[in-house]
């Protein structure tokens, strides 16, 4: 059970960490998330050069301290040495080392050492480790954690810090696969991706709903056989769903894709993805806003991608940039429509069908989607929502839709469904109706809905097989979702079952029988009462 | 000169307090009695829970409720209440209390009646203590409110007279009940079953009519018959709307406005919440329901059918259905019941929505006109008690609500006739 001790031994040291924040008076704010993703992050890439080394050196492999045997190469052997270990293990110097800081905590200025370590770091991987922005500038791997403290806690701060990293290696945790890693990425950020994270709130897509996605996207059959592809996420956040298809495909077969207005979410992203050895993607990471300036592109086209997910935010006031996006070059993009400004209740702009138009028109010829959408969507009559599900239809480029439990998000009430685009498939479309699935658990203050293992897997099967499963799915062709006015409701198509179980003449003569006595008999009462009611109302009197 | 007759209810009664926690409810046994089973001086169990003998035993140390008990609401729900009937094991719920009546001084019937009275509901208003989140009594101020209580005699006379009606009404209801259960069998049988009588006048399917495989309607129907439609078996559907409420003299007036709270629970729409002024109604004069249209929630609660008795309009949640062909009537009635019934247990929150475009579309089985006729001829004079029955309920609840402050206050009495 290697595994699950290096897991909780993992989970001990981001509690450590999270302590040591919080004894300092930053729990729970943004200067903690950046501290301890940061100070996790270089943990994470000193034992895993350590890792890479030892097997490259045997010498090091033996040695009692690594560290010390690393610092005795000559600055050729050492650069050699780092060449061998391959583009996704970042490049340290012996002074970068957590045994060296360790072994200084001591000395005056420590937290400015440590600051400084980081961003020596930071600098010496600039090329591979950066993420961009959507105008070009780098954003540095590392920032300075000691700017969230307190002047006179700053050498007592990092030297609880460098004290928790030096316990123990991560080097064994290297050989671990994604479920490892997704499990770990979970606990660290669980306590900092809330709906309060400002004008595009960082909203968390569930594990389930992502792997739900991953696995229809890239089914069984198919892992193994795809290479070379490109994933797309306009939206991406903390790169879950991402991870997911990438992990489906395989890591070392894609090239992922991101953009996000978040610098959080960048950040967080960019751990994810050294984390799931995606370091080759780090340069496609970019930070800015997808709709007004959409960064991938091929010249001045959209570049176009093999498989989009995205979990994009639903509703939002976007009235001052509206519209800037209403222009010539953006009329093909937005082939829908933009939604106009209304009078009142901007913040219930829908955004949504902004990004969706995005993502179709970013989608390559035979290329495939997912799509987190409110299930509001999916029956929608009227508007951009329709002239969207009319263009998916209309074009034959849907896979299908999942109609998840309510509650399947802790933080928000919508309903939410799946979307499925499918340019490749011109056969039946699945719908399925998850609602009934799942069962209710508090989380916090709310209610959440979980669902099973086994209910994944079932809804994966029934959609991967084109199943149509009373109650949970149907199989519809274009032609009578086109009758339906595009509705993708699975609920709508659903045979309305007559619950009737036939009963005999003899029965039937029976029954008609019993109903003409109850009624003689109730006509009987009621005759009654009416007299007496009758003789009471002519004795009323008015005053005495 | 008429003596008052006030005192107050400490002075005829016992007051008992309920529980202040919450048992663990289980599905049977004695019931744990919630204020929301006390609707309009009844007491529907069906909105109790039930909890364990031994909590029985627990919770019910202070009091037992006992028949003849009135139980009312101190807390949210203020003013109903409702008697404890005979055969029934309960503890008090939470936010109830208890006052058992000394029957030396009142009946418990009439204390009930009393109680609902539009006097005494005045008093409870007016000692109402408002709260930031619900409004309630002070139970220890209770016994100090006023009620009129007449000497015995004239209390039975008058509960006498208040219970038959009530009697009354509720037999009404029973008849109405068992007449559409008697209609329902019929058209289950006919149009479901498929055994209406054939040529020889034998059971169709029975006797071994040929039935055809439908697969619109995805089962087998009479050979002859057709699927259809409910804008093609009559197409004039009509969808409500409001007219503008920023304009007061478009409403309270003489035209019935439906709304889904008219229809539940009746057959025949004989009265409504709202009404239209005929200035507001000519503003829509296109949603005008002549008498017997078919009303059908769409939205927020859709399924619930009734039909109209008089010239009506309804808001933008109801789709109604004019007949045109006097036979399509009934069966359209079942066969909407039935549609939603079917729909409803599978698609949970699916038709939230449905508009008036979903509503035309509904499939629906095409019987062949004999059928349609003989089903009509045989359940018109059904629905024409049913609707009789359901006028004359409407007649008796305004003259019960006529009479009941008249007979609290004393200003009219009850003399009884020697016969």
């Amino acid at each position: 059970m290697v595994e699950l001790e290096f897991q909780e031994k993992t989970k001990q040291l981001i509690d450590s960490l999270k302590s040591i924040c919080a004894t300092n008076g930053l729990g729970n704010s943004t200067g903690e998330f950046e501290i301890i993703t940061q100070v996790f992050l270089y943990k994470f890439l000193n034992d895993k050069f350590a890792f890479e080394a030892k097997k490259i050196d045997a010498n090091l492999a033996k040695a009692e301290k690594w560290e010390e045997t690393v610092e005795s190469m000559s600055e050729d052997d050492l650069e050699m040495l780092q060449l061998q270990m391959g583009g996704d293990t970042a490049r340290l110097k012996p002074h970068h080392f957590i045994s060296y800081l360790f072994s200084q905590q001591n000395e005056p200025d420590f937290a400015k050492l440590f600051d400084d370590t980081l961003m020596d770091i930071a600098a010496t991987n600039n090329d591979v480790f950066s993420v961009m922005t959507d105008s070009g500038e780098k954003v540095r791997l590392f920032s300075r954690i000691n700017e969230n403290v307190t002047v006179s806690k700053r050498d007592a701060f990092c030297r609880a810090i460098i004290n928790k990293l030096i316990e123990f290696s991560f080097e064994r945790i290297f050989t671990q696969k994604f479920d490892f890693y997704a499990t770990i990425f979970e606990y660290i950020i669980k306590d900092y991706n809330s709906n309060s994270g400002g004008k595009y709130a960082e909203y968390y897509t569930p594990h389930a709903v992502a792997r739900i996605m991953a696995a229809i996207l890239v089914p069984e059959a198919q892992r193994g056989q795809i290479k070379n592809v490109s994933c797309y996420d306009p939206s991406a956040g903390s790169g879950t769903l991402l991870m997911n298809v990438a992990h489906a495909i395989g890591e070392n077969r894609c090239s992922i894709y991101t953009q996000d207005i978040s610098k959080k979410s960048s950040n967080l992203l960019r751990l994810n993805l050294i984390l799931n050895n995606l370091v080759h993607s780090i340069p496609n990471v970019i930070e800015g806003d997808t709709l007004r300036h959409p960064h991938h592109k091929d010249g001045a086209q959209l570049k176009k991608f093999d498989y989009i997910v995205s979990n994009p935010p639903f509703k939002l006031d976007f009235s001052d940039i509206r519209e800037e996006l209403d222009s010539k070059e953006n009329k093909e993009r937005f082939f829908a429509g933009i939604p106009t400004v209304p009078k009142k209740e901007k913040d219930k702009m829908k955004i949504y069908t902004l990004f969706l138009q995005h993502i179709i028109t970013s989608l390559k010829s035979e290329g495939k989607a997912a799509v987190v959408v409110p299930t509001g969507f999916i029956t929608a009559k009227t508007g951009i929502d329709n002239k969207i599900l009319k263009h998916l239809v209309d074009n034959k480029m849907l896979a299908g839709v999942v109609s998840m439990p309510s509650n399947i998000f802790a933080t928000t009430g919508t309903n939410v469904s799946i979307l499925f685009i499918d340019d490749s498939n011109k056969g039946d479309v699945v719908l399925i109706d998850a609602s009934n699935l799942g069962e209710k658990v508090k989380d916090g203050k709310n209610q959440k809905t979980v669902l099973s293992p086994a209910e994944e897997q079932k809804i994966i099967d029934v959609f991967n097989d084109k199943q149509a499963v009373e109650d949970l799915s149907v199989a519809v062709s274009y032609e009578e979702i086109a009758a339906k006015n595009y509705s993708l409701s699975a609920g709508q198509y659903f045979d309305v079952k007559i619950e009737y179980v036939d009963i005999t003449p003899d029965e039937f003569k029976a029954k008609m029988q019993s109903f003409t006595d109850n009624l003689d008999s109730l006509f009987s009462q009621s005759h009654e009462l009416e007299a007496e009611i009758k003789k009471q109302l002519a004795g009323l009197n008015y005053g005495s | 000169m008429v003596h008052s007759y006030t005192t107050t209810i400490g002075d005829i009664a016992q007051l008992f307090d309920g529980p202040h926690a919450t048992p663990k409810k289980i599905q049977s046994g004695p019931y744990f009695l919630s204020i929301s089973s006390l609707e309009k001086g009844r007491l529907n169990l069906e909105k109790s829970a039930f909890l364990s003998e031994s909590d029985f035993q627990k919770w019910t140390k202070r009091v037992t409720p006992e028949e003849g008990d009135l139980l009312f609401s101190y807390e949210t729900r203020l003013g109903e209440a409702a008697l404890m009937p005979s055969g029934i094991r309960a503890c008090l719920g939470r936010r109830m209390g208890l006052l058992r009546p000394n029957r030396k001084k009142v009946l418990p019937e009439y204390f009930l009646y009393a109680y609902l009275s539009p006097a005494f509901q005045q008093i409870i208003n007016a000692n109402t203590i408002k709260g930031a989140t619900v409004n309630r009594i002070a139970l220890n101020e209770l016994p100090n409110f006023d009620i009129r209580i007449p000497p015995i005699e004239e209390q039975r006379l008058v509960s006498e007279l208040l219970a038959n009606i009530d009697k009354k009404i509720e037999l009404n209801n029973r008849i109405n009940a068992e007449l559409e259960a008697m209609a329902k069998t019929l058209y289950d049988y006919w149009f479901v079953q498929f055994d209406f009588p054939d040529a020889n006048g034998q059971p169709y399917k029975i006797a071994g009519g040929k039935m055809v495989y439908n697969p619109t309607l995805k089962r087998e129907i009479p050979e002859g018959w057709e699927d259809t439609t409910i804008e093609k078996t009559e197409s004039n559907i009509v969808t409500g709307k409001t007219p503008s409420k920023q304009k007061p003299e478009y409403f309270d007036g003489d035209i019935p406005f439906i709304t889904i709270g008219d229809i539940r629970g009746n057959t025949f729409i004989v009265s409504t919440e709202e009404t239209l002024s005929k200035q507001g109604a000519d503003t829509q004069s296109g949603k005008y329901l002549p008498e017997d249209s078919i009303c059908v929630t769409c939205i927020a609660s859709p399924g619930l059918v009734g039909f109209v008795t008089q010239r009506a309009q309804t808001n933008q949640q109801i789709n109604s259905v004019i007949c045109k062909n006097e036979i399509n009537k009934y069966f359209l009635y079942f066969a909407m019941k039935g549609y939603f019934e079917g729909a409803k247990a599978k698609t949970g929150n699916t038709f939230a929505n449905m508009n008036k475009g979903d509503f035309s579309d509904i499939k629906v089985l095409s019987p062949s006109t004999q059928e349609l006729q003989s089903f009509h001829e045989i359940v018109q004079p059904i629905f024409q008690k049913i609707k009789k029955c359901s006028l004359e309920n409407f007649e008796l609840q305004q003259l019960r609500d006529w009479l009941l402050p008249m007979l609290m206050n004393g200003q009219v009495t009850i003399k009884q006739k020697a016969s």
